[in-house]
């Protein structure tokens, strides 16, 4: 795995957020259109369990459907993803532990779906393997799950790396006592020192390397866009705040906030906006106003109504 | 007539004995740490075994295949768990 090197040839990553019904799907939809139009190469995908960009562009879930020349859509498919990660643990197990056959752990595997954390991982795992593909000079638009996931996602790069480096840590002063140990009693038998490789302390490098990585492209504001979306509506206003104070802590910065259906003739933020939603706007670096369109079947109708996202 | 050279190697054997009997006390201490870690680190990568919160499961879930010998000490450690006076006694015995 070598994503460390990607990060110079690294795609521009654009992340949507925001409470559910208030437009994502339908808002990174449309600047993944608006960003193909201009003959820039766009993937859009989503990680929604809600199947929305299915739903406006008839895809199969799991799938990957060429819209155009410059346009690729991507529905993630979390349960098969979640299935393939788990048998191929399940299977890694079964050549080291033997005896795990006698528990039939595959047997398990829906039920280890279920785990708590297995959601957030696998989305990762996605990420991961989106940017190890070709992905060079590509904008990928990223249609989030619900707020609570897609946090336990963004927050799970630095979560994994703290624990990783206290590990490795404690690891560390494991292998130092197994060298200590090895070196008296090879002296005894006259033996030279065999070193062999400490399998979890090269996995915990290998992951929080990867973490890493990943946390310095979502903190680099340049490669990585965190948008938000919501409505003048006291709960997804109350969302939206709750969204940036736990990006804040996380030191992850928002880029723009799209204020979506938003309907006052008045040009900016107008008088009719909530003082809640004006303050949300002082936290971040751009504000869009995007009014509300009637939805139709046709997203390339669409986009002809909405500002440049 | 005592003969020098009987003595003399007759020294050097017992402090060559004592020598290692150090050595390995000293060895014993020093795996005894180890195992002590090795369970330390176990128990932290899987907590829910003694009722703690899991730390992020990707992170035990990619070690778990690795974790094997990690696994044999908690298991042996939890069994010995309600006799902790000998196992006290066995770090004392050494010493």
């Amino acid at each position: 795995m070598n994503i460390e090197s990607r990060e110079r040839s690294c795609p521009q990553i654009e992340i949507f957020l925001g409470k559910g019904g208030v437009g994502k799907t339908t808002l990174s939809s449309l600047r993944a259109l608006q960003s193909s139009s201009k003959r820039q190469k766009t993937q859009l995908i989503s990680f929604d369990p809600a199947h929305n960009l299915g739903d406006i562009f008839h895809l199969k879930i799991g799938e990957e459907y060429q819209y155009n020349t410059f346009l690729t859509l991507k529905e993630f498919d979390m349960e098969k993803r979640s299935r393939d990660y788990l048998s191929r643990l399940t299977h890694l197990l079964e050549g080291i532990y033997s005896y795990q056959k006698a528990f039939h752990l595959d047997h398990y595997l829906k039920l280890l779906e279920l785990s708590p954390g297995v959601a957030e991982y696998v989305i990762l795992l996605e990420f991961i393997d989106l940017l190890q593909s070709d992905v060079r000079g590509m904008r990928i638009v990223m249609d989030m799950p619900p707020t609570a996931l897609s946090l336990r996602f963004m927050a799970l790069p630095q979560v994994n790396n703290l624990w990783c480096q206290k590990l490795l840590f404690l690891r560390e002063q494991i292998i130092d006592k197994k060298e200590i140990l090895e070196n008296i009693r090879g002296r005894r038998k006259g033996k030279a020192n065999t070193k062999e490789p400490d399998k979890v302390y090269e996995k915990l490098l290998e992951l929080n390397k990867k973490m890493i990585t990943i946390q310095d492209i979502f903190q680099n504001r340049d490669l990585c866009r965190i948008q938000i979306v919501c409505t003048d509506e006291r709960l997804s206003i109350m969302e939206t705040q709750k969204i940036i104070q736990c990006l804040e802590s996380l030191d992850l910065k928002v880029k723009t906030l799209y204020i979506n259906k938003f309907e006052s003739e008045e040009p900016g933020l107008s008088r009719h906006v909530s003082k809640e939603l004006k303050d949300i706007s002082k936290k971040v670096s751009h504000v869009v106003l995007v009014p509300f369109i009637r939805e139709t079947d046709d997203m390339s109708h669409m986009i002809n109504h909405v500002p440049e996202l | 007539m005592i003969d020098p050279k009987k003595i003399k190697s007759q020294l050097c054997r017992a402090l060559t004995a004592f020598w290692e009997l150090q050595k390995r006390e000293a060895t014993d201490l020093i795996e005894y740490e180890l195992h002590e870690l090795e369970n330390l680190f176990a128990l932290l990568v899987y907590s829910p075994f003694i009722g703690l919160p899991l730390p992020p499961s990707s992170v035990a879930y990619e070690l778990l295949p690795y974790m094997e010998s990690e696994l044999k000490a908690l298991l042996v450690r939890s069994t010995r768990a309600s006799d902790m006076l000998s196992d006290i006694a066995s770090v004392f015995d050494g010493l």
